[in-house]
């Protein structure tokens, strides 16, 4: 995948408040780019800086194609909320959205019907933006970001407001539009909404980026339990090779000393995973549930917050 | 840019504060002049008609005509400073950023804005003008509107200035309410005061001072003062100074700024 977003050293400051801290990043075009972080992390003032509305203190980025702080004309975005006017109709404030994006005059009106269909709220065509509801109010943002058929969305919290049917439209949405190739920029602070929609996350911590990890689902979707095994004075070789020639194995890596694997729920449990590694001869000095990486670095982020 | 005049012309449109803003401008004129000029009063037993005593013909009328109706620019800066506002607090300069707007782009679409509000208002001065002096039954309408023709250029320039300082007010505080007050007060009385506690020369380069000079003061005759046909060059270059550093603010300020 080529890089479509370079980031390098961004830094931004509120007053006292360091909001980014040499914030250095790549996005792979083609890929649905997950910001996770709790509240205050720094994920809307990266996006408003990447999307030329905040200035940096420091640091560029580049648009692939695009000159420095500057977006480019194709990306698209919902950044924070939905920016309408209160008491104009939606289908004439997507018109507007059109006409700045160039649409030609005779596709615009089908485009918008288009969009407002796609989002599902066609029935409120001619209601004031502030007579919808705030789940609305989020279907019609993201009905502005489709408008221009853009090959970057970038979206922040795009589920917030919604009723679960609403987040699992929208989730679906997502991965169609990543299936046509796009390249999605997703900001959340919910992990779920990262883990089943991303292919690849960023964890943000006050201002600071503490991990970037591509998401392995396929594998570990399949997982009954992933355990994370630790050996005492044997090459760790040994259990690797064990592991991967065991039927209920399904992936096994070595991280930080320790060996990490996921197992089908044939394995049944720890202990069953344990008996068979002794009976090979491999003993284990240490056993435990393992977490997903993603999962535990969130949960340190979010734990450091509070 | 042409893209987004044509967003701002379909918001100007659907804005009911425009429609209010020039129909009230338009209705300000005739309105003072009813209530107050239309007033008959007697002076040695003798019954006048106000306006044949401070008007006698159709240039002095135009004159108290401009005089008047350079008042009625806060009224358009109201609607100005509204609409303004409208776009940054519901986002809708931050979203048009992100559909691709440069920022220069949309301080031109404001001054786009200033520049045709000026226009507009300059030309119905001359119409409501034209109207009243005909009305009254003064002959030499056109001769009168030409002499001071200059003055209705002014007049454009006052209203082009004016606008533009209520913009640079507007791009430090973001409220209609306070930007307003803030160029309301700064224009009746802060100046005034300034230069009543220091009258030398660095006062008399303030932009309301000089922006009031572009517009004729026919009562300055009643007591004894010369009325030109022509206002002051020194007033038109400061103003047209004032209005280069005005657009110098609001472009330096909204480039730098955070949406």
């Amino acid at each position: 995948m080529s890089t479509i977003l370079k980031i390098s050293g961004l830094s931004k400051n509120y007053g006292a408040l360091q909001a980014l801290k040499d914030i250095s990043l790549e996005i792979p075009g083609g890929s649905v780019y997950g910001l996770l972080g709790p509240n205050g992390s720094g994920k809307t003032t990266m996006l408003s800086i990447i999307l030329g509305v905040t200035k940096p203190r420091s640091g560029t980025y580049q648009w692939k194609g695009a000159s420095p702080n500057e977006s480019s004309s194709h990306v698209s975005a919902l950044l924070e909320k939905p920016n309408f006017l209160p008491k104009t109709r939606i289908s004439d404030q997507l018109n507007m959205i059109a006409i700045l994006r160039g649409i030609p005059p005779e596709e615009r009106k089908l485009r918008v019907e288009e969009v407002l269909k796609q989002t599902g709220i066609a029935e409120a065509a001619g209601r004031p933006f502030r007579s919808l509801s705030l789940g609305m109010k989020q279907r019609l943002g993201i009905a502005g970001v489709l408008l221009s058929n853009p090959s970057v969305l970038v979206l922040d919290e795009p589920t917030n407001g919604l009723d679960p049917q609403g987040i699992i439209d929208i989730r679906n949405l997502i991965r169609d539009l990543a299936a046509q190739g796009r390249t999605i920029i997703l900001a959340s602070h919910m992990l779920d909404e990262i883990e089943k929609v991303c292919t690849h996350a960023a964890i943000l911590k006050k201002g600071e980026l503490i991990k970037t990890e591509e998401i392995r689902r396929e594998s570990r979707s399949k997982a009954g339990f992933v355990l994370k095994l630790g050996l005492e004075n044997q090459p760790v070789s040994h259990i690797i090779d064990a592991l991967k020639s065991w039927e209920h194995s399904i992936e096994v890596e070595q991280t930080e000393g320790f060996v990490v694997a996921a197992f089908s729920p044939g394995a049944e449990n720890a202990s069953n995973v344990n008996r068979w590694l002794s009976e090979k001869g491999i003993y284990l000095s240490e056993i435990q549930l393992h977490r997903a990486s993603l999962e535990s670095s969130f949960l340190k982020a979010v734990e450091d917050t509070k | 840019m042409k893209r987004l005049l044509h967003v701002e012309i379909l918001k100007l449109r659907s804005y009911p504060l425009f429609w209010i803003a020039i129909l009230l401008y338009a209705a300000f004129i005739p309105m003072l002049f009813g209530i107050f000029l239309s007033a008959d009063f007697s002076t040695e037993g003798q019954e006048m008609d106000l306006f044949d005593f401070l008007a006698p013909n159709a240039g002095s009328l135009w004159q108290y005509l401009m005089f008047v109706g350079s008042y009625g620019v806060y009224v358009l800066i109201l609607f100005l400073l509204s609409f303004s506002n409208r776009d940054i607090v519901n986002g809708v300069w931050r979203q048009y950023i992100i559909e691709g707007v440069s920022r220069n782009e949309l301080v031109a679409g404001r001054v786009v804005l200033v520049l045709v509000l000026s226009a507009l208002a300059t030309l119905l001065l001359v119409i409501v003008g034209a109207f009243i002096i005909s009305q009254k039954g003064y002959s030499g309408i056109g001769s009168a509107l030409w002499e001071l023709r200059a003055f209705t250029a002014g007049y454009a320039l006052y209203f082009l200035s004016f606008m533009m300082m209520a913009l640079v007010v507007n791009v430090f505080i973001n409220s209609t309410t306070l930007s307003f007050l803030g160029v309301f007060f700064w224009g009746l009385f802060v100046e005034g005061v300034v230069r009543w506690i220091d009258p030398t020369t660095i006062s008399q380069l303030l932009p309301v001072y000089n922006l009031n000079r572009l517009i004729p003061n026919p009562f300055s005759a009643l007591v004894g003062g010369e009325v030109s046909s022509v206002p002051e060059l020194q007033s038109v270059l400061v103003s047209a100074v004032w209005l280069f550093i005005f657009g110098f603010i609001i472009i330096t300020v909204t480039r730098r700024k955070d949406f």
